[in-house]
């Protein structure tokens, strides 16, 4: 192993040369962008829909196991698979959003939906047994070095990410629909002056933010080996992400995970992964205090917002 | 005169008759109730696969022992523990329905919680558990019949230096060692470390992660980083299986891998394929793979239970086995008509001893004055070779040559 003082960092037997750098620094960024596609629909519904689900990072979970049981224990093909996974999403939506988010009542919300996480996973439990599944795949990865290399599942759903945030934001911004479900989240009351079923528009939204779940879910199942307890670590990262970012701000929340992607290589890289929850943790508490509006918006108290 | 002499003859027909009952041999429990003997184990959720293997294992040795000591039947009860508060219920449950000899089921999670209740509802407990500081006190109820954490660890470290020295030809104060486990295990790396340090091994790379970490791309890039000769890992399949995956994914093989049993022990590990498994080595307790000779039996349990369910045994299987031979050997040398008193039991339990490969399962039988068995010290190493285990280390219970470094 070639070591060199100025591009190496010596952590005990441990070297960190400048090629393991780059390495952790490529694969966060990689990995930065699954996290802002999972964080995309909380911070939608939470920071622009205003719905406080906390049983988001559980959706996520069950729809991995929605993917993978299909395919892997009845033999359905992707395409009949990933149709199955949308629109079963979109109507757990619908129904979140008729039953345990009808309340306007924040508090209420909270609670419901924490109750509601519980449920899920102990469905998980039940139908699915709680041992890991995975579709056993190993993931390709493209070499740009010898030591330098990247996962091409990864990739995708880095582009994918991006392509879902930029689609999105067009059609909120150019698309009747869109703009109902903004005047909606702006100002109930004299959309309803103009016409929009404000209601039904928020029925929609959620709905479609369901849809970014499923997306996400579909893509991570590919990756990772789920079980029961596996949206619990994604939900925690979705709330980091987005109030870091600045709630309902969804750039920024794609930004704000790219920034924890490396930062968490990082941290697993060079300074040891046991302290990586200690570090991000106390990181998000600092942004918090310094800035808690959050990283990419203008000053407004979040914690007021949620 | 008449009363002395017929006293002198009775006394004199007692004396010769004693040892015959005392070996049984005149015994017959037939007409007797079934003793019923519950096992509450994992048969639902993540570990119900160990649940099962110590299901038929302790199912396998009744059968061996022709269903029922000194004519009475033994009726074994099983029931679901999937959790603590599930294994507490069901043991109540039991207990309301007549059974007073239990043995710990697989993964023994409420084994802590019931040393504290037997004493009092005078029920015995042989647990198969392996927290090192299980036992408190003195109990007349409750036993530890296995190994402990705390010597599995160390044994660990004991295992990589020998087959570093063996294979390698590194001493152990020359040998650098890599750690990667979940924190939820640390209760088994840390005598792992502490072994290493008594032992002068370096540990150059300490990676112990959080629980639900799920990416190991920078773990496994440290790790292709970092000068080390063996590599310990201690996970279960949610982190285990991701953590190979990854491993393979960027074409990396540690130079020899010693884990400390847990996922690597199981047939889920198989699952990832002989690619990634062949050649990995992971420290057990004795286990159905080990040799013949010194533990008479072996084979038959082995066969008989690879007959009945179609798969070799694990550990689990074998595990369970010899705990119900324990109970067997120790109700074998009672009168059936007594075993009705769990005290009587006990009593016998705990002067009841056995040399090593006097039972299947290769450990003897040597209760402390904590009724902490000291003779289940021996642990074994198995190297995964086409999708079987195989035992490698140490020689005399060995039954195949390990091959170290692998080759494919």
């Amino acid at each position: 192993m070639p070591r060199c003082s100025s591009c190496c960092i010596e952590r005990g037997d441990v070297l960190v040369t400048l090629t393991a750098i780059i390495s952790y620094i490529v694969n966060g960024i990689l990995m930065g962008g699954l996290y802002g596609l999972t964080s995309a629909a909380w911070s939608f519904q939470c920071g622009a829909l205003k719905f406080a689900n906390f049983a988001y990072g559980a959706c996520i979970m069950f729809t991995m196991y929605l993917t993978y049981w299909p395919i892997a224990m009845w033999g359905w093909p992707l395409p009949l698979t990933i149709v199955f996974v949308l629109a079963f999403n979109v109507v757990l939506g619908w129904v979140m959003r008729k039953t345990v988010l009808r309340p306007n009542n924040r508090n209420t919300q909270i609670l419901c939906t924490m109750g509601l996480q519980l449920i899920i996973i102990n469905l998980a439990n039940f139908f699915f047994t709680s041992y890991p599944r995975d579709f056993g795949l190993l993931e390709k990865r493209f070499y740009f070095t010898e030591n330098i290399s990247i996962g091409l599942t990864q990739l995708f759903c880095f582009v994918l990410s991006g392509a879902i945030l930029i689609g999105f934001q067009l059609f909120l911004n150019k698309t009747w629909t869109g703009r109902a479900i903004r005047a909606v989240v702006q100002n109930r009351d004299v959309a309803s002056l103009m016409g929009v079923k404000s209601e039904r528009i928020l029925d929609l939204a959620f709905s479609i933010s369901y849809i970014m779940i499923a997306i996400a879910g579909i893509m991570l199942m590919t990756m990772f080996t789920v079980d029961p307890n596996f949206g619990t670590t994604w939900q925690s990262y979705a709330f980091i992400i987005c109030i870091s970012a600045g709630i309902g701000n969804l750039y920024g929340a794609f930004l704000s995970g790219l920034i924890i992607g490396v930062v968490s290589s990082l941290i697993k890289g060079i300074v040891g992964p046991f302290y990586h929850d200690p570090i991000l943790y106390a990181m998000f508490v600092i942004i918090l205090l310094l800035r808690p509006y959050g990283i990419f918006n203008k000053a407004e108290n979040v914690a007021r917002t949620i | 005169m008449l009363k002395k002499v017929l006293a002198v003859l009775l006394s004199a027909n007692m004396l010769f008759a004693m040892p015959a009952y005392a070996a049984g041999e005149e015994w017959d429990g037939s007409d007797l109730e079934p003793l019923k003997i519950g096992m509450i184990t994992q048969l639902t959720g993540p570990n119900s696969f160990g649940g099962y293997e110590y299901k038929q294992g302790a199912e396998l040795a009744l059968e061996h022992w022709g269903g029922a000591i000194n004519g009475r039947e033994i009726e074994l009860v099983f029931a679901d523990g999937p959790t603590q508060d599930a294994v507490i219920s069901e043991f109540e449950r039991l207990y309301d329905d007549g059974v007073r000899y239990f043995i710990s089921g697989y993964g023994c999670i409420a084994d802590r919680s019931i040393a504290a209740m037997v004493d009092e509802m005078q029920c015995m407990y042989l647990s198969l558990a392996w927290d090192a500081d299980l036992l408190q006190g003195p109990s007349d109820y409750f036993f530890r019949g296995g190994a402990n954490v705390t010597a599995f660890g160390r044994e660990t470290m004991n295992a990589a230096i020998g087959l570093s020295e063996e294979y390698l030809g590194i001493p152990a104060d020359e040998l650098k060692v890599a750690m990667v486990y979940t924190t939820r295990l640390n209760h088994v790396a840390d005598p792992i470390k502490a072994q290493a340090e008594e032992m002068g091994v370096e540990i150059v790379y300490d990676g112990g992660y959080p629980n639900e970490t799920t990416e190991f791309t920078s773990i496994v890039t440290t790790l292709m980083n970092t000068e080390y000769d063996v590599l310990i890992p201690i996970q279960g399949a949610a982190d285990g299986a991701p953590f190979q995956k990854k491993m393979a994914e960027l074409n990396y093989t540690p130079p020899l891998t010693v884990a400390a049993g847990c996922y690597y022990d199981t047939p889920n590990f198989a699952d990832l394929g002989d690619d990634i498994t062949d050649g990995v080595m992971s420290l057990s307790y004795t286990t159905p793979s080990m040799s013949e000779d010194a533990a008479p039996g072996i084979t038959k349990m082995s066969e008989d239970y690879e007959a009945k369910h179609g798969w070799k045994p694990l550990a689990h299987a074998l595990q369970a086995y010899g705990g119900m031979e324990i109970y067997f050997k120790v109700l074998e040398s009672l009168d059936p008509a007594t075993w009705d008193d769990p005290k009587v039991v006990t009593d016998a339990m705990k002067e009841f001893k056995a040399d090593y490969g006097e039972l299947v399962w290769y450990w003897g039988i040597d209760f402390d004055e904590l009724n902490d068995n000291k003779k289940a010290e021996q642990y074994l190493i198995n190297q995964w070779v086409g999708g079987e285990l195989h035992c490698v280390y140490p020689d005399f219970l060995a039954t195949s040559e390990a091959v170290v470094p692998w080759v494919d």
